[in-house]
């Protein structure tokens, strides 16, 4: 039993390592963004002529233009203007892009902004959420696969101890000591003023 | 050596067991938005007299009013409302609970009302939740994850070693190693290059 625990412990770090330290780190650089240069993204300005006969709802535009203007990334929700346009977002870690339809959707302004490091990492971990085409999904089904082994990290490596806690008794405070501090978290916030 | 560096993985690793759990819990939440993590609405209303001096800038006078009435949370700008009469209105946010705030124009009795989100809610906030205006205990909780942040960079790196240092055969972990984590970096750069 405990061979089997610590084989499930095991593969599964091995498998999902590199997509679990870049969440980690990727985390650290959000919080800590001062201690990460906050360089200008750089951004080009392309105006373009349109000659679309499709289907005029925001969803067809925003594939249109994708399409189109060979734009990658990650479709963002279609935002309607008090003007008539249409703005259209596109991200992908590490870049953005805005595609601005004129209200009489003869011209479209794309505006692109190439991040850097920061913007990157950023951009990692803030990429979820599935129904945004196979690549994205994927990207979200990793995404799944390093959080679902968060919980069996934790879950394997206290059974491991547990099995041998005759050994370990210094594991009992270390466990309840963060436990304590999240549930002791919890309550604060919820009956504190 | 390696006695050392398995007594740290395995002690560290059970200090931050409850924040990997916090961090796979909440991460899964973010695509699958899950029922059991949907904040309660109870709602409490009560009343409070209060003295701040009435300010012409809507910060300072909401900042001073969540002082006064003693509550910890962020007061945001956007949701500064002034009726006809000049009762001022705000909300303010925190972990667990919102508070939609009305003070009267002479700025001397306060309406609150509470709105409970649940423990599912505040255990949602762990995720990330760093300083809060108001309150101290909470600054423990960046430390906490923090540790936990190095941890999980130490706890790869530790395994690996133990998993190198093995008698066992190695090839279902090299077949899982390059192809998993390998292949998610590689899966990363396509995205950041191509995606």
């Amino acid at each position: 039993m405990k061979n089997a625990i610590q084989k499930i412990h095991l593969c599964s770090a091995l498998v999902i390592t590199s997509y679990l330290v870049m969440y980690f780190f990727s985390g650290f650089v959000l919080v800590h963004e001062d201690l990460f240069p906050n360089k200008d993204p750089e951004k080009t300005v392309v105006t373009e002529k349109l000659s679309y006969d499709g289907v005029d709802t925001p969803e067809a535009w925003s594939a249109y233009i994708q399409d189109k203007f060979n734009i990658h990334g990650k479709r963002q929700p279609v935002r309607e203007l008090k003007d008539g346009s249409l703005r259209i977002n596109f991200f992908h870690p590490g870049y953005g892009t805005e595609a601005l339809v004129a209200p009489d959707r003869q011209s479209v302004q794309i505006t692109t902004t190439a991040g850097h490091f920061r913007y990157l990492m950023v951009g990692f971990h803030r990429t979820h959420v599935y129904g945004a085409g196979p690549l994205y999904d994927f990207w979200c089904f990793l995404y799944d696969l390093a959080s679902a082994s968060c919980i069996v990290f934790a879950l394997t490596g206290i059974l491991i101890w547990y099995t041998a806690r005759q050994r370990d008794p210094w594991g009992w405070p270390c466990l309840l000591s963060g436990f304590g501090l999240t549930l002791m978290m919890c309550l604060y916030f919820m009956y504190m003023p | 050596m390696r006695k050392v560096l398995g007594k740290l993985h395995m002690y560290l690793g059970l200090f931050c067991a409850s924040y990997l759990i916090v961090f796979g819990l909440t991460s899964l939440n973010f695509n699958h938005h899950f029922a059991f993590f949907e904040p309660n609405n109870d709602k409490v209303t009560w009343e409070k007299s209060i003295t701040v001096a009435d300010n012409a800038d809507d910060l300072k006078l909401a900042e001073s009013i969540r002082d006064a009435l003693g509550l910890m949370g962020w007061a945001p700008p956007w949701r500064y409302r002034h009726d006809e009469q000049n009762s001022f209105s705000f909300d303010i946010y925190r972990p667990a609970k919102t508070y939609a705030v009305k003070v009267n124009p002479e700025r001397t009795r306060v309406q609150v009302e509470e709105t409970r989100l649940g423990f599912m809610a505040a255990y949602k906030s762990l995720h990330a939740v760093e300083r809060i205006p108001n309150s101290i205990l909470v600054k423990v909780w960046p430390v906490y994850t923090e540790v936990c942040m190095f941890f999980v960079l130490f706890a790869v790196a530790s395994g690996i070693y133990f998993w190198a240092r093995s008698r066992e055969s190695k090839l279902l972990g090299w077949i899982l190693l390059l192809g998993g984590s390998g292949g998610s970096i590689l899966f990363m750069l396509f995205i950041w290059l191509r995606g």
